[in-house]
């Protein structure tokens, strides 16, 4: 399996890549869509691509930006109710297909949808622990820089 | 033809809860227009079978017997049929 950065290479005027890593996470582009229009074979073509995806360690479970899944049209395919500490909300459950160009790998799987754009969030998409079960993850916040691979 | 609703597929899915426990732990099983459809072992298998058959639904797509969900920033995500049990 390929390996891939999730931290900042470059750093912008005013932030370094370590600042950038510490403010907005580790961070992979991901596509993302319920079929894929390749023939088969050839890597997935889904509907929307380098979608931002933040690696989240403190999650065990993978969340879609509730606004960009009804956008894409996914299936819905549960209901429930997400609890802490802004109190309790109704929440469903997304079908996606989601693909890491980066790391060629495929995911079909539940997403809980979540309300990331409305709260004002740059990441569209976040991956949880389940997302490194099979990975290694090595975490530079001296220099911006995060590594997955195996 | 009635369209198709998630409201039904959960309804009959609370119906036949008892049973699937019994005869489908930790299996994936999948409901559409408010009518169980088959139990997969993964939900790979599960969510194939659901987009190939049914297209983008809605249909329910549910694991049986599955616990809530840890989020980010510390939220828990609790499905519909885990809520009554955690209230009481």
């Amino acid at each position: 399996m390929p390996s891939t950065q999730a931290g900042f290479k470059k750093g912008t005027a005013s932030a370094s890549p370590a600042d950038l890593l510490a403010k907005l996470g580790p961070t992979v582009l991901v596509d993302i869509g319920l079929k894929s229009a390749a023939p088969a074979g050839a890597p997935p073509d889904l509907a929307r691509k380098g979608i931002r995806a933040l690696i989240d360690t403190g999650a065990g479970g993978d969340c879609i930006d509730d606004q960009f899944a009804r956008e894409l049209g996914l299936p819905v395919t549960d209901q429930g109710e997400i609890s802490g500490v802004g109190g309790r909300h109704d929440a469903v459950v997304y079908l996606a297909r989601l693909f890491v160009p980066s790391m060629n790998r495929l995911l079909f799987q539940p997403f809980t949808g979540v309300r990331l754009t409305e709260g004002g969030q740059w990441h569209r998409v976040l991956l949880g622990r389940s997302f490194l079960r099979q990975n290694r993850m090595l975490y530079n916040g001296a220099t911006g820089q995060v590594f997955i691979g195996v | 033809m009635k369209e198709p609703s998630l409201r039904d597929d959960i309804a009959a899915f609370a119906r036949m809860r008892r049973d699937l426990e019994r005869d489908h732990d930790q299996e994936w099983v999948v409901f559409f227009r408010g009518e169980f459809v088959e139990a997969f072992p993964d939900f790979e298998s599960a969510a194939a079978a659901a987009v190939e058959r049914f297209d983008v639904g809605p249909y329910l797509i549910r694991q049986i017997g599955a616990a809530p969900v840890q989020l980010s920033g510390g939220m828990i995500f609790t499905p519909a049929h885990a809520l009554d049990a955690s209230r009481f």
